[in-house]
């Protein structure tokens, strides 16, 4: 698919801007600051609802506007999607498909595809886990759009179960009297009841991304053998805390999910629950499987979350374990290595979306956001030789000598503030 | 700010569920304006809410009495209760006019981050009630959403042991609706709780 039209009102810099674009490669050239990552990150909240810099949508809307409003066109085969979205702070986002009524943003999920490459990939490979979950969930809910419901269902568990070990916690501490407490049995069988919910929801959720990492592997792999001279092998793994598997790391955080700081005691010793083999025991196994397992984890680590206030099994604790040769990538990969891993991760999700893709022309759109400059003359040639395939594919760039010649697409040269005259590609 | 009386007009039904600032100020300038006599029954059924009403002492329903018109009803069937969160709900399954039993009103569902768990909630006065033999059947009715599943599986797990039929409402399809509207998850609930045509 290819967007032909974007249409930007109050978004970040722009108070007006509508772009034409075609299909093939199109440069936006300009000086920091002038606006070129605003229409990559507009077309992103297209595809997947959230902004790739930010988590909250107020600094997406104009200072001082009170709503901003991105619209764009995307031509899949012979078929139109004229696609809107109004995103306002602290309100629910609306949207509209093909100027019809509006529609719950979560209805333009699966519509627009876009892979965007970015300088915040780079957390992917060397950030904490919570990147890697992100990015899971984010390729799941484009690929399948029904996930968003179903990581939110998670999410509402988790907090209503995190809310009863907090104050289960805050009674014992408070509750000096070595005696049984009363109340405790109560705490003990309600939490059984949020332990069936949790499971139920993390279930459906691990199975999802389990799938999911079976069919990003291989991808992978290939993709960071295009993108290098092949000589280390890059993996992943999916460890769930739910296997016990996931070594505790020093100073992980865990964004908007437990709400609580607390989190920090170094004495954790690592839940072992390993099922006796080394092999990812997980894998294979059916929701109802996994729903199990997941409630035996729970019953294990009870004393430690009832110690800590805090659920310390499930999806929201699991890891993407990425290696590169032997080693893990977290740490051991170089500068370089680690942007080429984080760059073959976006590729791999870019050909995910390819297998997945039902009709012809249902490829996803290409993005890539200031790669070029962090990358050397070689890979630099080799990742342009693979993008320069995709049907649409945008970059921005500060100069123009970051892109290499193989893009030699169109070239929109980007100016400060409303408008982006266009410029004839000089060697289109 | 305005002066006395009028400002704790304005404060007081600011503190009212739904009404902000404004709604405030323009509800506390219609009594002020408004027939005198009017607002004079409107303080009285204020007063005599608060004096005469209470809850029903076996099911927790509103009342006048110490028992609700319903607990007292000799015609309702004992054997059947139907347990839901508020008061509210007794009226909406009441005007089905198909439930033909008695009523048990938690006054909630179990949310943590309100700090509600079962000890808030009205559970030991429904398991004084099945202390006598007469009930075999608890319909647990409470809301479909997260914290009222979680209160039907508590529950269902406390009563599983002494020995009455627990049931749970069915959620699906609304009736009179159309398919393509339902979303994915109260289609898919549908989908599990179908049942065989052929009677």
């Amino acid at each position: 698919m290819y967007v032909d039209r974007l249409s930007l009102t109050d978004f970040r810099s722009y108070e007006q801007l509508d772009l034409e674009l075609s299909p093939g490669a199109t440069v936006l050239v300009g000086p920091n600051g002038v606006g070129k990552t605003n229409l990559v990150e507009a077309l992103g909240m297209l595809s997947t609802l959230s902004s790739h810099r930010v988590s909250s949508d107020a600094p997406l809307v104009r200072f001082g506007a009170e709503r901003a409003l991105v619209r764009a066109s995307f031509v899949r085969g012979a078929q139109r999607s004229m696609l809107e979205l109004e995103v306002a702070p602290g309100r629910a986002n609306r949207a509209r498909i093909n100027r019809g009524n509006p529609v719950r943003a979560r209805d333009l999920l699966g519509i627009a595809r876009t892979v965007l490459f970015a300088p915040e990939d780079l957390a992917l490979v060397k950030g904490d886990p919570s990147a890697r979950r992100r990015f899971l969930d984010e390729l799941l809910t484009v690929l399948l759009p029904h996930h968003a419901g179903t990581r939110a269902d998670y999410d509402r568990v988790l907090k209503q179960r995190n809310a009863l070990l907090k104050s289960a916690r805050a009674a014992r501490f408070s509750r000096r009297s070595p005696a049984p407490d009363p109340s405790g049995a109560t705490v003990e069988s309600t939490l059984d009841v949020w332990d069936a919910h949790l499971a139920q929801a993390g279930a459906r959720l691990l199975h999802a991304r389990l799938e999911l990492v079976d069919r990003l592997v291989p991808h992978l792999d290939a993709a960071y053998a295009q993108l290098t001279d092949g000589s280390k092998v890059a993996g992943a793994v999916y460890r769930s805390s739910v296997e016990g598997s996931v070594p505790e790391s020093d100073g992980e955080d865990f964004p908007a999910m437990d709400g609580g700081g607390d989190a920090q005691d170094g004495g954790e010793s690592p839940a072992v629950v390993r099922d006796g083999d080394a092999a990812p025991g997980l894998a294979g196994l059916g929701v109802a499987e996994i729903a199990e397992r997941f409630l035996a984890a729970l019953a294990q680590a009870r004393q430690r979350e009832l110690e800590r206030g805090l659920t310390l099994v499930g999806p929201h604790r699991d890891e993407l374990e990425l290696t590169l040769g032997d080693a893990p990538a977290k740490g051991f990969a170089s500068h370089g290595e680690t942007w080429s891993f984080a760059l073959a991760l976006r590729l791999a999700a870019y050909y995910v979306m390819i297998d997945d893709s039902a009709v012809a022309g249902d490829e996803p759109i290409l993005i890539l956001d200031d790669v070029f400059a962090e990358l050397d003359a070689a890979r630099r040639a080799r990742l342009a030789a693979i993008v320069a395939k995709a049907e649409q594919v945008l970059v921005t760039a500060a100069v123009d000598e970051d892109v290499p010649a193989e893009l030699a697409g169109r070239r929109v040269r980007v100016v400060p503030g409303a408008l982006a005259p266009l410029v004839p590609g000089e060697d289109a | 700010m305005y002066e006395g009386a009028v400002q704790d007009l304005i404060d007081e039904l600011g503190r009212l569920p739904g009404i902000g600032p404004k709604s405030a100020q323009r509800l506390a300038f219609h009594i002020l304006e408004a027939d005198k006599d009017d607002m004079m029954r409107l303080a009285a059924a204020i007063t005599g809410v608060k004096e005469r009403v209470k809850f029903c002492q076996v099911c927790g329903n509103v009342s006048e009495q110490d028992m609700c018109s319903i607990c007292r009803d000799p015609r309702r069937d004992a054997s059947v209760i139907c347990v839901v969160e508020e008061s509210k709900d007794v009226l909406a399954v009441e005007r089905t006019r198909a439930f033909r039993g008695r009523y048990h009103v938690l006054g909630g569902a179990i949310n943590p981050i309100a700090g509600i768990g079962p000890d808030q909630l009205r559970i030991r006065e429904l398991l004084t009630r099945l202390n006598d033999d007469a009930v075999t059947e608890i319909i647990i009715a409470t809301n479909p959403n997260l914290e009222g599943e979680a209160t039907s599986t508590y529950l269902a797990r406390m009563l599983k042991t002494i020995g009455v039929t627990v049931t749970r409402l069915a959620s699906g399809l609304p009736v009179g609706g159309d398919l393509e509207y339902a979303d994915e998850v109260t289609l898919g609930r549908a989908f599990e709780g179908r049942r065989s045509a052929i009677s």
